[in-house]
């Protein structure tokens, strides 16, 4: 304990206090150590230029979706149609690219769709009643199905850019701008405006937030379109890392995002602890470990059991309800 | 004070973290093959590698011995099965008779480029030198990540580069340009039109009379129509002058990747065939069904499967043979894999063969089971099935020992890694 | 009167989808000259489709109504498979063996999942999350993840065969049935779903109850595994979550069982959303023939799941509200 202006800190207090935080840090914080440390013992390095750029191409599709998740998940909802969505997008800027010979024209079309989805998700619930992930549960069938038919009447699977240099996506430098620049812009939003406030006032308790005034079907339908251009954007790198979408572009992405934010502390049931630097923590520690484990001779099979325990290790400690009935 | 303190604590931790970084990249850096004991992803098969451990022991006496070559990586669009112990284990045995490591990443299980892009990011380490591929999707992606890497395919027809005689080139035509690029062995004929010739000749050979064929999607293998019409054509021609035509009845079933449903059994004609001949992974998408149809009553008891593609299951194996559910099996041979390792090691060290045709495709031989000698001969003393180098067809040092492309291509496609070979073995 | 007019319309109510479904795909089928449509050798095919989809959705259900989404069935099962089937062989294939075998796998491994929920104190979907993703794991690790195959062993197969595929089934029903009905734990669960706090406050021990419910549900899903081990090649899970999909290809059979709990119980409504479903998914398949009909059927499906949850939250409102205005007319005349 020291004083400071009348007030005295608790060293413990304020661990007692930040458990959560400091458990998703650390987290990445150990990993980062521990794939500093290990590889060089192997003869690899993490930290090389051409590491840090895998690094960057594995985090930013899903750390740009979860981004915007932040939004969604701080309401207590969930969005399950983001797989399906991605791949639809990256199919148009595809197909319209090689139409038009410009990806400007996929990116409106596939921004357009992805509003029109997002104020479907988050009115639905909302008007009808009904479980606010079931309208993206039936998004994510009729998605898929749609992206299905798709690829049969293309007579392929999978579908390439052609004439179109799309190499600006797969700068690594390019990823880090867009990743930091949607983050700025998506924690303003969340932390300074009322969309953000709102958003976590209906995710804390949704009959008092309608009570003081909030506009729930308002404030929903905005929370998802802020989701849905990020789950844009992130398909635009997801498209042009290779330049090609396929019939499985986008699947288990969902979950993929679900994971990351689970990760990084945010609390599933939404509310005021909900921060946007959870998605930026979760989605980097699992990319550290999809990356660092193969430098240490760590098989594939492998890495499945270590990042389930990581995770449930994790969660144990960032999740975990202190007394009282048990959470749901 | 409070935020005084946190934030000597959070400088504390980052300087902390810097520090060992840069400890850490000054005393590290990257020194291709000076580690041999870096544990190569060799999948976790412990079986297969101590097997591959006491095969290639016997196998390198008398090779250069080493493997401070550097490390090939095997895409492989396989991660567990017979198929793929035994191909890792051969594999590697091969990989280190020329003095080379072999580690395996898993490819993307829809062959999704981005998918297989960042399978090879991931497993990539600093004494990786080739790449022996099992898909082609992504291909073009790779060489340009890693334009310093050898590229072969194997157990593949790279369709999306070579394209199909519809088509032309394929949708990544530009990678035949690439040096690094050295063509690959297919996965059998990539000539639909060979396959679906062989298919009819075991029909024909085995005497049946009312078949129907199954295969998979033309948009995925292109190849499948080609083999499916080829296969009708051979019929008729034979029905031109036999006593008892063969009945193909109805047109091709097409498969999206799903196993066949048991309903198409109950269609007109189709649940008393002699034979059903599938024209993709018949032991994965038609053998289950055909089973429970036949348990059912709505498919009968007496009918065959003609296909390809092997399971080391014991149940399945015991189904195979004259008399049995499965009557005729072909697979690419395993010892495939050394030609796609031998042109990789060999322009790794510079020294591609003289007679060296750039970025060729070339067919596999078939390795065909159709009897219960030859599925006993299979089980006890094939590569396939015990995992074992010693019992290859083609030894490691063989690959070595090759002087000529021309040499290089007549082992793989000689009758040395046949059936036949195995029985006289 | 009143009184047979009441049976009359529960029996109504409870039959009109799956009789409808019937309908339907009978006239796309018999349309496009599929004629084995409604033969009994296609119910005998289809009865193991049902069996499946039945014992899942149970498995499913059980927790779901409990207001819990329960994630890590698809896992469970999975790992029961691969693990049953291989240990089975070294007892010759024996079906009792493999039954209880599957049975008790899918039970502990359930109940692993409930005591995470109840002493790591996570919350639901988190808990199963991670639970699934360790036992999808395990699949990768064990037999080097090859898997198993047991659709060749005629002995276990017959599991997935009619009529013995209808023992499974029947256990499954009469477990559910047994747990909502006939134990104070499932009506004391029902409590706890409606009002957690006042459950806990009138004295509920609400861990035991937990506890006990994922022993039923494991034992459900215990008979899922049985006919689905040997339906199909059970491959080991090489993508982070790839068996979730368990869960979402068979919540629509919860959803049709809660919608029609009113007219005849939800486990007799989850049966019938299972026939439902199947009828849909095997005339789909049959009409469209492979390239469209897996496509299609999951968008109908989708389409499905989103009428069936409308009409049930506002069902009542619409009929309210029409019985309104006919009120109204009447009383205007």
């Amino acid at each position: 304990m020291s004083e400071a202006n009348g007030k005295t800190f608790d060293l413990k207090e304020w661990i007692k206090h930040h458990v959560t935080d400091l458990a998703a840090y650390g987290g990445l914080i150990v990993c980062l150590i521990i794939f500093s440390v290990l590889p060089p013992m192997f003869g690899e390095n993490l930290w090389s230029a051409e590491k840090l750029s895998t690094l960057m191409a594995n985090v930013i599709v899903t750390a740009l979706m979860s981004v915007g998740a932040v939004f969604v998940y701080s309401m207590g909802h969930m969005d399950i149609s983001i797989g399906g969505q991605v791949r639809i997008y990256a199919t148009l800027m595809v197909l319209l690219g090689n139409m038009t010979g410009s990806l400007v024209w996929g990116i409106i079309l596939s921004l357009v769709i992805a509003i029109v989805i997002a104020l479907i998700n988050g009115a639905t619930g909302e008007l009808l009643h009904i479980f606010p992930v079931i309208p993206s549960l039936v998004f994510m069938m009729v998605l898929n199905g749609i992206s299905s038919i798709i690829y049969n009447n293309l007579g392929s699977r999978n579908i390439v850019l052609r004439d179109i240099d799309y190499s600006i996506f797969r700068n690594p430098v390019v990823m880090v701008v867009v990743l930091v620049v949607e983050t700025l812009i998506i924690s303003y939003l969340f932390k300074f405006t009322k969309f953000g406030k709102n958003a976590k006032a209906i995710g804390a308790n949704e009959v008092a937030a309608k009570q003081s005034g909030i506009n729930l079907l308002k404030y929903k339908m905005i929370s998802y379109v802020v989701m849905g251009c990020c789950v844009t954007v992130a398909s635009i790198f997801q498209m042009g890392y290779t330049g090609s979408a396929s019939d499985s572009t986008g699947t288990g992405f969902e979950m993929d995002v679900m994971v990351a934010l689970i990760l990084g502390g945010m609390p599933l049931s939404g509310g005021m602890r909900s921060k946007v630097s959870c998605a930026i923590v979760g989605a980097f520690t699992f990319a550290i470990l999809d990356v660092g484990l193969p430098l240490v001779g760590i098989t594939a099979n492998t890495t499945f059991i270590i990042k389930a325990l990581l995770f449930i290790v994790i969660v144990l400690i960032t999740c975990r309800k202190k007394g009282g009935v048990l959470p749901r | 004070m409070k935020s005084g303190i946190l934030k000597k604590v959070t400088a504390m931790t980052l300087a902390s973290a810097m520090a060992l970084t840069s400890l850490t990249a000054c005393s590290g850096g990257s020194d291709p093959g000076s580690d041999t004991s870096a544990p190569a992803q060799s999948g976790d098969s412990q079986d297969a590698s101590e097997a591959a451990q006491d095969g290639s022991e016997a196998a390198d006496a008398g090779t250069s011995g080493g493997t401070d070559g550097g490390t090939i990586m095997w895409l492989s669009n396989l991660s567990s099965g017979a198929q793929y112990e035994a191909a890792l284990a051969y594999g590697e045995a091969v990989a280190n008779a020329f003095g080379f490591d072999f580690a395996v990443v898993y490819a993307d299980s829809f062959n999704d480029p981005n998918g297989n892009l960042t399978a090879v990011q991931n497993g990539m380490t600093s004494d990786i030198v080739g790449i022996v591929a099992s898909q082609d999707g992504g291909i073009q992606n790779i060489l340009d990540e890693y334009p310093d890497l050898y590229v072969a395919g194997y157990n593949t027809d790279m369709n999306a580069i070579y394209g199909n005689e519809e088509s032309g080139g394929g949708t990544a035509a530009a990678v035949m340009d690439y040096e690094n690029f050295l063509g690959t062995i297919a996965d059998g004929y990539y000539d639909g039109a060979k396959a679906g010739e062989q298919y009819a000749q075991a029909v024909i050979d085995k005497g049946y009379k009312r078949v129907a064929v199954i295969g998979f999607p033309s948009y995925a293998y292109p190849t499948t129509p080609v083999a499916d019409a080829a296969f009708r054509e051979t019929i008729e021609e034979y029905n031109q002058t036999a006593d008892e035509p063969i009945e193909v009845v109805g047109d091709m079933k097409v498969l999206e990747f799903a196993p066949l449903e048991e309903s198409w059994f109950l269609e007109e004609g189709n649940s008393d065939l002699d034979a059903i001949v599938a024209i993709c992974a018949g032991t994965t998408f038609v053998y289950p069904t055909m089973k429970s149809a036949q348990a059912n009553g709505t498919c009968s008891a007496d009918t065959k499967l003609i296909t390809s593609g092997f399971d080391s299951e014991e149940s399945i194996m015991d189904d195979i043979g004259d008399d049995k559910a499965i009557s005729y099996l072909s697979i690419s041979p395993v010892e495939d894999i050394g030609y796609a390792v031998a042109l990789v090691a060999k322009a790794v060290k510079g020294e591609l063969y003289s007679d060296y045709t750039a970025n060729e495709r070339i067919e596999s031989i078939q390795f065909t089971i159709d009897s219960a000698e030859d599925i006993a001969a299979v089980r006890e003393k094939s590569l396939l099935c015990t995992v074992d180098v010693n019992n290859a067809l083609i030894t490691p040092q063989e690959w070595v020992d090759v002087a000529s492309y021309a040499d290089l291509k007549a082992l793989i496609q000689s009758d040395q890694s046949s059936m036949d070979a195995l029985l006289n073995k | 009167m009143s009184k047979g007019k009441n049976i009359v319309k529960r029996i109504a109510g409870t039959l009109m989808l799956p009789v409808a479904m019937y309908i339907v795909m009978m006239i796309m089928c018999y349309s496009t000259g599929k004629m084995y449509f409604g033969t009994w050798a296609m119910w005998k095919t289809l009865i193991v489709d049902i069996a499946v989809a039945v014992t899942c959705a149970m498995g499913i259900g059980l927790q779901f109504k409990c207001g819990r989404f329960d994630f890590s069935g698809g896992a469970i099962m999975l790992i029961s498979v691969i693990l049953a089937g291989t240990w089975v062989k070294n007892f010759d294939n024996n079906p009792v063996v493999f039954f209880i075998m599957c049975l008790v796998l899918c039970t502990v491994l359930s109940v692993l999942v409930g005591v995470l929920y109840v002493y790591g104190r996570l919350p639901i979907v988190i808990a199963t999350i991670g639970m699934a993703m360790f036992y999808e794991a395990l699949t990768a690790l064990f037999n080097n993840g090859a898997g198993v195959s047991l659709v060749a062993i005629m002995s276990l197969k017959v599991f997935s065969t009619f009529p013995v595929v209808l023992i499974p089934l029947v256990i499954a029903v009469g477990v559910y049935a047994f747990y909502t009905y006939g134990t104070t734990t499932g009506k004391q669960a029902v409590i706890l779903a409606n009002n957690q706090q006042a459950g806990v406050n009138i004295g509920i021990n609400e861990k035991k109850n937990v506890i006990i419910s994922y022993v039923f549900s494991g034992i459900i899903f215990g008979m899922a595994t049985v006919i689905y081990a040997s339906t199909d090649m059970r491959s080991a899970s090489f993508s982070s979550l790839s068996t979730v999909s368990e869960l979402f290809s068979n919540i629509l059979p919860v959803f049709i069982g809660l919608m029609l709990a009113g007219f005849c119980g939800d486990t007799i409504g989850t049966i019938m959303g299972s026939i439902t479903l199947c009828l849909m998914s095997y005339g789909l398949t049959a009409v469209f023939s492979a390239e469209m009909g897996t496509a299609i059927t999951t968008v109908i499906t989708g389409v499905f799941i989103l009428v069936i949850n409308v009409v049930s939250a506002q069902g009542s409102h619409w009929i309210a509200a029409v019985k309104g205005k006919f009120k109204h007319k009447t009383v205007s005349a």
